[in-house]
């Protein structure tokens, strides 16, 4: 069996906008807008806009978000910003611990 | 004292969808938890609320996104009156147990038409079951009009990619450290050469590069679904994540353990062995350090992935461990401290 061999994404390799796009399976039109509003940022611009592993996690949680709560995109950004909340202070418990 | 290695479990490899190795006929009124002879409203309402509870972005279960999937499968075929009536045959006729497969003319008089409600068939988020009565596989015979994107625009006259999929696979911290080639079964749905839908199952081997963190993606391209009329086959990526850790807590690149020393140790300063993920280092334990004390190990975290990247840190939080007074020496050495140094612990809380 041959082996694979990779590189993490947004540390040595990169997503461009049309490959996000289609690796979350949305529209190339929707990456520009959540970038245009806020909820999104390329982890690189030059030489064009790259994105790494934290976007794409990012870019399908937004669509699982939006399809499933049939949720406009305000109200995406506002699920995103109190789960990243949930996160921090679940992680603060935990080091409250160790 | 030395902090030992920690044991290595074997690597364990989740594959996304988790679906059954055999096909097993899906109860989609038990998954919502609705009667049979339930109203539309009522199980709209019985959907929303699973969702909400269920909802991979929303719960910590470890299941959470397979449920989820049943979920929406559920909803998918219930909500639409053809397909539920068709379901609702299909369920009459099946005497349950083993492997499942639809008869021949399952969906004889139905005609799905159009794409799902509400939300666009993601690849890999369908199981086995669904994928053999409504998926985008059934060609042929299969209700036309239901397919997913790639087999839409195959049908318009010309060749499509192949959909990118998406995998979670969970590693040892040690991975982190030196790098692993892990070996993956994967299993995704297939037509067999009846036209049937079957689960094929491949292995693939994959190199894991060093320094890697939770959360990160790795894209192994042409690894997706294959593509149709002669197009590019699509990717797949893999999410990786560690197997919980009995020693150390992993804060992105930075590592958290606790070091335990003797009372004389943290008072009078020493030099403590340590073993570390990266290897054996010396540390110094600073004179007069009380426990909680955090002392760090630049760089000795998880290694950086790239050449621009940083390495993480090991935290060491200082337990100060207090030897048990079970013998007349022991005792004897304890009063005597007490005689020796005025010390009085609650000094700064009295009133």
């Amino acid at each position: 069996m041959t082996i694979l061999t990779t590189v993490y994404l947004g540390e040595e390799g990169w997503l461009e906008l049309e490959e996000l796009a289609q690796a979350c399976g949305v529209e190339p039109e929707l990456i520009a807008q959540l970038v245009a509003e806020g909820l999104l940022e390329p982890a690189r611009t030059e030489p064009r806009w790259g994105f790494g592993g934290a976007e794409l996690a990012r870019v399908r949680r937004i669509h699982r978000l939006q399809r499933d709560f049939e949720a406009s995109l305000p109200s995406v950004a506002l699920m995103l910003d109190l789960l990243d909340e949930i996160d921090r202070l679940r992680s603060e418990l935990q080091r409250s611990d160790v | 004292m030395r902090v030992k290695c920690w044991p290595l479990a074997p690597a364990t490899m989740v594959w996304h969808s988790a679906k059954e190795p055999t096909m097993e006929f899906k109860d989609y009124y038990q998954v919502l938890g609705v009667e049979r002879q339930a109203e539309a409203a009522e199980i709209k309402k019985a959907y929303r609320r699973l969702v909400r509870k269920h909802h991979p972005d929303v719960s910590k279960a470890a299941d959470a996104q397979v449920r989820m999937q049943d979920i929406n499968e559920a909803w998918e075929v219930l909500q639409d009156p053809e397909k539920r009536a068709a379901y609702d045959r299909l369920g009459q006729r099946w005497q349950g147990g083993g492997d499942f497969q639809p008869p021949p003319d399952w969906d004889a008089g139905f005609e799905f038409s159009g794409a799902p409600q509400g939300w666009g068939a993601e690849s890999g988020d369908h199981s086995a079951f669904f994928e053999a009565l409504f998926g985008s596989l059934g060609r042929g015979g299969r209700p036309a009009g239901q397919a997913g994107p790639r087999q839409r625009r195959a049908e318009a006259g010309y060749s499509a990619r192949g959909e990118d999929h998406h995998a979670k696979i969970v590693v040892p911290l040690q991975d982190a450290f030196s790098g692993a080639t892990r070996t993956l079964t994967l299993q995704s749905p297939a037509l067999d050469a009846q036209g049937h839908p079957v689960l094929r199952e491949r292995q693939l081997s994959v190199s894991i590069p060093k320094g890697l963190c939770a959360g990160q993606q790795i894209r192994l391209v042409g690894q997706g679904s294959p593509g149709f009329d002669g197009g590019a086959s699509g990717d797949l990526y893999l999410e990786l994540q560690f197997e919980a850790d009995a020693r150390y807590r992993v804060d992105g690149r930075d590592l958290h353990v606790t070091l335990p020393v003797a009372p004389w140790e943290a008072a009078l300063g020493t030099m403590v062995p340590v073993t570390t993920p990266g290897g054996k280092v010396e540390l110094t334990v600073p004179a007069g350090s009380q426990a909680g004390r955090k002392l760090r190990l630049k760089g000795r975290g998880i290694p950086a992935a790239g050449a621009a990247g940083t390495a993480g840190d090991l935290y060491l939080m200082l337990a100060v461990l207090l030897p048990p007074a079970d013998t007349e020496p022991a005792k004897a050495a304890y009063r005597r401290m007490a005689q020796d140094l005025a010390f009085n612990p609650r000094a700064g809380q009295e009133a």
